[in-house]
Formats: structure tokens, C-alpha cells, sequence
């Protein structure tokens, strides 16, 4: 624990601080005003949220397990909702290659629902979005200007193939059970939501907002956790996943890394990474260890002790190696074990 | 989740198909489930019980696959979760139509209220409801989860699919954004007990 242990009040207030932190973080708060100040906020706040009172639900709730109603919006909504399906029937694009019916069904709001078949593709002009959902896997939003097909439907895997365009998924499926397919990577659900855009070359950006997603393809593998990002080239695979808030500089600098075939531009990239480098930055470090030479590496991976204590039993010198045991140890440490 | 191995229990007399245990599996969570979404959806109670009726016919429907019963609250919650969070991005597409008098439904906060105020305490928690509804998704979810079933780090972190780590932070920074924006409730709070 470096400085200020501002950072950990929330978790000492609550009791989640494990002892030996916990006693480091009251020696440094018992000299230190500020940290003293944010502690009483934290306090104050939790005094505040611990008023939140339960609301008993409505009585008529209880006509849920009676039929599968899709909700309906009250108002302007109702009409803008049934100009939505008007727009959607008229032009949603659906070709049928194969007659296997799936249990995804095209949920086009009040509308009559239909079901996919596989090797269906779905294809939306740029007025149209639609929503395909399958009740024990999760939904999938087709956004305007996208291509997307359903692959396979089974117990043990749903895939898709998103050929271009934006799709957004809300998986509550098992994680492994859901999978995408782009033309420069796979997307592999692990229990998670997330956007997954295709651009007309076959490139991707992932951007996860609940849960994991992991990328694979062209000998890469990517772990990107909710609140990042990850960029996909055809041919090169998943590149670095970097915090959705991460500076310009450092996004172009992970993207040289990752795609730029010029050493010189991505030995100049990783000078920029180093001026970025936050703790908060852990889990591209990470994934860079094994994506840099041997003498980058041993930066990268300095630095990372730096920010945070490393693993039991993990060493300088096995991380230069890309020691298995020792890269899983770190890979377990940021929550990246799946 | 001190009712885990009551809806565990229930949990597995639902799967072996007795109906009257989903009612009381129902009447377990409806409250929990629904006040997380009402606060979550700025105290728009339509969208509330639309999202609660949502999560418990996924529940239903996911009921007979669902194997480790340890995990049932974790498997609930995400449910919540993922439910408000999907609701949160659908609504977002309506808000040029018209959407901004959802917040108007939960009362917007007067920007600088007057201390003579005689708060009440129905008022201070609409209040701090308000401003919790304020707060980014990621952040509102897990001080939802903390504070109305008192989850742990661990049991937060399972059910968002997000490291201990991650979770502390989003609470640390959610308490503080918290503080700032209810700092004229200090002296309306009575001293802590």
C-alpha cells in the first residue's frame, strides 16, 4: 500500500479489508487528516444509502406466472414502439438458407414472434434495429446497418456470426455456451454483456459492459472485463483490452503495438504506455507481457509491481519466461481466470 | 443473503414442479427484486414491475437448468442485474422522444435546498434514492446490491462477474459521489448511533 489509502475506505468501512491491510489502513488514517476526511465521507455515505427503505411491489405483480406477456409502454411510447415494428417488418431483410428451426425467436415488440432458423441471416437498413432472444441463453439486439446470421443452436452452444454492422448481446446463459463469430475474431460469452461492432474491413471493437468476454483468434487470446475494451483485426486477431476512458495517446499506442508491423512505432508506443501506466491499467499490462519482447517485458512487468503487490510465488524472472503457473497466478489476481 | 438455503430449498422444489413454491419463492424476493429496480429506474414504478415481472419469468424459465443451489441468490441478482442494465439501454433509444419527465417522476432534488428544511425521514430517503439514481449504472448496481441484501464484496463480485477488486472500488467511488451530492443532508442526519 503506497500513500494515501483513500481508495480502500469504502472496503474498511464495510469490514472487507483483509486484517492485515485492514491494520495498515488504521495506522495511516489515525495520521492522516485527508484520509481521515474521505473515511467520514465514506461514512456519511453509507449512513445515507443504509436508509434505503424496501417498497413492497404492487399487488397486481403478482399476475406474472399467468402468461408471457411482452410488456407494454404507456403513452407516446406505445405508438413509437408500433411505428418501430411497422418500419421493422417493412424492412428487415431475411433470407432462409436452411429449414432447422432454432428457439431464437425475432422479437419485434407486440408483434407476432417468429423464429430463426440456423444459417438465417438477419440483415437491418439503416431506419431498422430488431431484437432476437432465446429464453435460456439471452437476446441479442441487431442495431441499423448490420449483417448477422445464427450459425448453430444446441444445449451445449449457440453461435452467431456477425458478418458487419453492431450487435448488442445480453447473455444470462452459462459462460462458454454463447459465441460470435466476426471475420477477424471470436467472441466467447462468459456470462457478460457487451456491444460488438464490424466494420466494413472486418474489424471489430468489443466494448463489455457487464461480466467477461473473451477473444480468440490468429494465435491471440483477449480477457476483456466489464468497462473495456478491445480492438479486433482481420488476420492479426484480438489486440490489447484498455479501459473505455483511457487517454487517446494511450489507445493509439496500444493499437501500434498491437497492429503496427514497424518496430520502431511500437518501441516509441510503449514509451507512451509507460507515462500512462495507472494501477488501474493492470489487466493491459498483462496482456502485453506476452506481447513484447523480453526486455519490454521486464519494464512492463516492473511497473506492475509497482502498482500492485504481485501473487505469491510469482518472480521477476518467471514472468520474463512467461512462466505458465506464474502468469495464471496474475491472471487469477485481476479476476481474468476464466 | 441471509434466506439462501430457504430459496435453495425453494429453489429445488420448484424444479421438482410444486407451483406453490415459486409463489413463495415469489413473495421471497418481489419486494427486494422490485424496490432494486424502482431506485435503479429513478422511481418510475412502471418500469419497475415490468423488470421485476422480467426477472422472474427468466427465473422461471431457467428454474430447471439451474443445478448449484449454493449459487441461487448470486444467479437471482445477476438476473436483476442484467435485467435493469438491458431495460437502462433500451430506454435510453426513446429519450429524445420525451423521456426526460422519467426523472421529473422521482422528484429532481432542488440544487440547493434549505437547511431550515424540515426533513423527514420519508423525504431524506427519496432523496438519497434520487441520487443513487444519479450515479453511473455500474456504480448504482452495486450500492443497490450492498445496501438492500447487505451482499458481501464476494457475493457482489459473483454476481456482477466482476473481480472483489472492481467491486470495492465501485463502492468506494459510488460512496463518495454519494457524499458530494447529499452534503446538505449532513446536518439534517441525527448523530450516529
Amino acid at each position: 500500500m503506497f500513500g494515501h489509502v483513500t481508495k480502500h475506505l469504502t472496503a474498511y468501512h464495510h469490514g472487507e479489508l483483509p486484517e492485515e491491510k485492514r491494520r495498515r489502513v488504521e495506522i495511516h488514517v489515525a495520521g492522516c487528516s485527508r484520509c481521515r476526511l474521505v473515511l467520514e465521507e465514506v461514512r456519511f455515505a453509507a449512513r445515507l444509502a443504509g436508509s434505503l427503505r424496501t417498497t413492497e411491489a404492487p399487488a397486481n405483480i403478482l399476475e406474472f406466472p399467468a402468461s408471457r406477456r411482452v410488456p407494454v409502454r404507456s403513452g407516446f411510447l406505445v405508438w413509437a414502439a408500433a411505428a418501430a415494428v411497422l418500419v421493422l417488418v417493412v424492412s428487415i431483410a431475411v433470407w432462409r438458407n436452411r429449414p432447422e428451426l432454432s428457439n431464437w425467436v425475432i422479437d419485434a415488440s407486440n408483434a407476432q414472434d417468429s423464429r430463426l432458423r440456423i444459417g438465417e441471416w438477419i440483415e437491418t437498413d439503416s431506419a431498422s434495429s430488431v431484437t432476437v432472444r432465446e429464453s435460456s441463453v439471452g437476446q441479442v439486439r441487431v442495431e441499423p446497418n448490420t449483417k448477422v446470421r445464427l450459425l448453430q443452436s444446441g444445449p451445449s452452444e449457440h453461435r452467431m456470426q456477425l458478418e458487419r454492422g453492431t450487435m448488442q448481446a445480453q447473455v444470462w446463459a452459462p459462460p462458454k455456451l454463447f459465441f460470435v463469430e466476426t471475420p477477424s475474431a471470436l467472441a466467447i460469452d462468459l456470462g457478460c454483456a457487451y456491444t460488438l461492432q464490424v466494420d466494413d474491413e472486418g474489424n471489430s471493437l468489443l466494448h463489455v459492459t457487464s461480466g467477461y468476454v473473451r477473444l480468440e483468434g490468429s494465435g491471440r487470446s483477449s480477457t476483456v472485463p466489464a468497462g473495456w475494451v478491445a480492438k479486433t483485426r482481420r488476420n492479426l486477431g484480438p489486440g490489447t483490452p484498455y479501459l473505455l476512458e483511457s487517454s487517446n495517446e494511450m489507445k493509439s499506442a496500444i493499437d501500434a503495438i498491437d497492429f503496427n508491423p514497424d518496430t520502431a512505432a511500437k518501441a516509441a508506443a510503449l514509451e507512451v504506455l509507460f507515462k500512462e501506466f495507472g494501477e488501474n491499467d493492470l489487466v493491459t499490462m498483462w496482456h502485453l507481457l506476452s506481447r513484447v519482447d523480453l526486455e519490454s517485458r521486464k519494464r512492463i512487468y516492473a511497473r506492475m509491481t509497482m502498482l500492485w503487490e504481485p501473487p505469491e510465488g510469482v518472480t521477476a524472472e518467471g514472468i520474463a519466461n512467461l512462466d505458465t503457473e506464474m502468469m495464471n497466478r496474475w491472471k487469477s489476481l485481476l479476476g481474468l481466470n476464466w | 443473503m441471509a434466506e439462501n438455503d430457504g430459496a435453495d430449498r425453494i429453489a429445488e422444489s420448484c424444479r421438482e414442479g410444486n407451483p406453490e413454491t415459486l409463489r413463495i419463492l415469489f413473495e421471497t424476493y418481489k419486494d427486494r427484486v422490485y424496490s432494486i429496480a424502482l431506485t435503479f429506474f429513478k422511481g418510475d414504478s412502471a418500469t419497475a414491475k415490468d423488470v421485476t415481472q422480467q426477472v422472474f419469468l427468466k427465473l422461471i424459465d431457467r428454474l430447471s437448468q439451474f443445478e448449484n443451489r449454493s449459487e441461487f441468490s448470486t444467479w437471482l441478482y445477476r438476473l436483476v442485474t442484467n435485467t435493469c442494465l438491458d431495460r437502462h439501454r433500451s430506454m435510453k433509444r426513446w429519450v429524445l422522444f420525451g423521456a426526460a419527465s422519467e426523472a421529473e417522476k422521482f422528484g429532481s432534488l432542488p440544487s440547493v435546498p434549505s437547511v431550515e428544511f424540515e426533513y423527514s425521514q420519508m423525504e431524506v430517503s427519496r432523496e438519497v434514492q434520487a441520487a443513487i439514481a444519479e450515479l453511473k449504472p455500474k456504480f448504482r448496481i452495486a450500492i443497490l446490491l450492498k445496501y438492500f441484501d447487505d451482499l458481501s464484496y464476494e457475493e457482489i463480485a459473483n454476481v456482477l462477474q466482476v473481480s472483489m477488486g472492481t467491486v470495492a472500488s465501485r463502492l468506494n467511488r459510488g460512496h463518495r459521489m454519494l457524499a458530494k451530492k447529499l452534503v446538505h443532508l449532513k446536518n439534517v442526519l441525527g448523530p450516529e448511533v
